[in-house]
């Protein structure tokens, strides 16, 4: 009964955040910045992250998405999903990056740390960079839907909400990634 | 499929050993700065370019309604030309066969007539000509001229007269 009541309350937030956030759109108001800051930003940086397997890519790549947001403040407040919307600039601009980066045959950023080991555990980071190299090398979109998904608490209803896909797209990708990264980390723990 | 989810889950516990870091206070600041400096720019760029492309659309909608109208009003005038020369042609001039009118007798031959004139009876047309040529001829056969400033094909008023 509980799991029901925490949704619509999850559903409740999430409107009157959407409203508050249309409005200072609509109105010019540059506190509108602040609001989407605060409601997108952990989100489409480990989004980001998850894409472009790089922490700097990531944030140069966020400040561009906030660039172009701010620029299409109107398209944005008359939007039907705002998430799916900066979710799609998001997308849009890593997309960019990752055709820059092929067309410059750069070296990849793949081997920088974009996830952290955390405080408490003191075995050393190698670990955590088999991890990250496995992530690196499943699909993009298995991969979007696994960091969404484990690094991010997002239900397969809210992730194909937000990549525009259906769930059982999303469940598929994530189950197709999972079985992939297990051959990838069967000597690690499993 | 139990043990594939067990091993799911198990994987899922390994991935969230590790953690994706949240954005610094510094990255926010960063990001945030150059968000309201756009925002800025553009909001100057906005305060003429929003009025100029209303206008813009304006007129586009208003080019548009009027090619509508014309069009339209075209189209529906030219079914209704076809369709009263059609019913001109099609004209009886039998008084019976008119439809109701809501006046008396003289307002229904009055109409009659004025119908029979919009008609082009070929028939009517050609005696006249014949007759006009025939009269012409026949001033020609009496070599008689014309009297001046007056047409021979034009009755006089006593020959007018004697018509009746």
């Amino acid at each position: 009964m509980t799991a029901p009541l925490a949704w619509q309350g999850y559903i409740l937030d999430k409107n009157l955040a959407d409203n508050q956030l249309r409005a200072a759109l609509a109105g010019n108001d540059p506190a509108a910045v602040e609001l989407i800051w605060n409601r997108y930003a952990s989100d489409l940086l480990a989004f980001l992250r998850a894409v472009l397997c790089s922490g700097h890519d990531a944030e140069d790549v966020l400040q561009a998405v906030f660039v172009r947001i701010v620029r299409k403040r109107y398209r944005l407040a008359g939007a039907r999903r705002l998430d799916a919307y900066v979710y799609r600039i998001a997308r849009n601009e890593a997309s960019r990056l990752l055709g820059r980066r092929k067309r410059d045959q750069a070296a990849k950023a793949m081997d920088e740390s974009w996830l952290t080991v955390p405080e408490n555990r003191h075995e050393g980071s190698d670990w955590v960079e088999e991890l990250q190299a496995a992530l690196a090398r499943l699909p993009q979109p298995q991969r979007e839907v696994i960091v969404m998904k484990i690094y991010r608490q997002k239900t397969f209803l809210e992730i194909s909400g937000l990549l525009g896909l259906s769930q059982n797209t999303v469940a598929s990708r994530y189950r197709y990634g999972m079985e992939k990264l297990r051959t990838l980390l069967r000597d690690l723990a499993l | 499929m139990k043990d594939n989810q067990s091993e799911n889950e198990r994987l899922a516990n390994l991935l969230r050993t590790a953690h994706l870091s949240e954005p610094s206070p510094m990255l926010k600041e960063r990001i945030t700065t150059e968000a309201r400096k756009t925002w800025n720019q553009s909001s100057l760029e906005l305060s003429w370019s929003i009025p100029l492309r209303h206008l813009a659309a304006s007129a586009a909608a208003a080019v548009v309604i009027i090619w509508l109208a014309n069009y339209s009003s075209d189209r529906a005038l030219g079914r209704w030309r076809a369709a009263s020369i059609q019913a001109a042609i099609e004209q009886s001039a039998d008084i019976d066969a008119l439809p109701e009118l809501p006046y008396g007798p003289f307002a229904k031959r009055l109409v009659s007539v004025n119908r029979r004139s919009l008609a082009i009876d070929g028939s009517s047309l050609s005696d006249h000509v014949a007759a006009v040529r025939q009269v012409l001829d026949e001033a020609r056969q009496n070599g008689a001229p014309a009297p001046a400033g007056r047409s021979r094909l034009i009755p006089d008023r006593a020959g007018a007269n004697s018509y009746s």
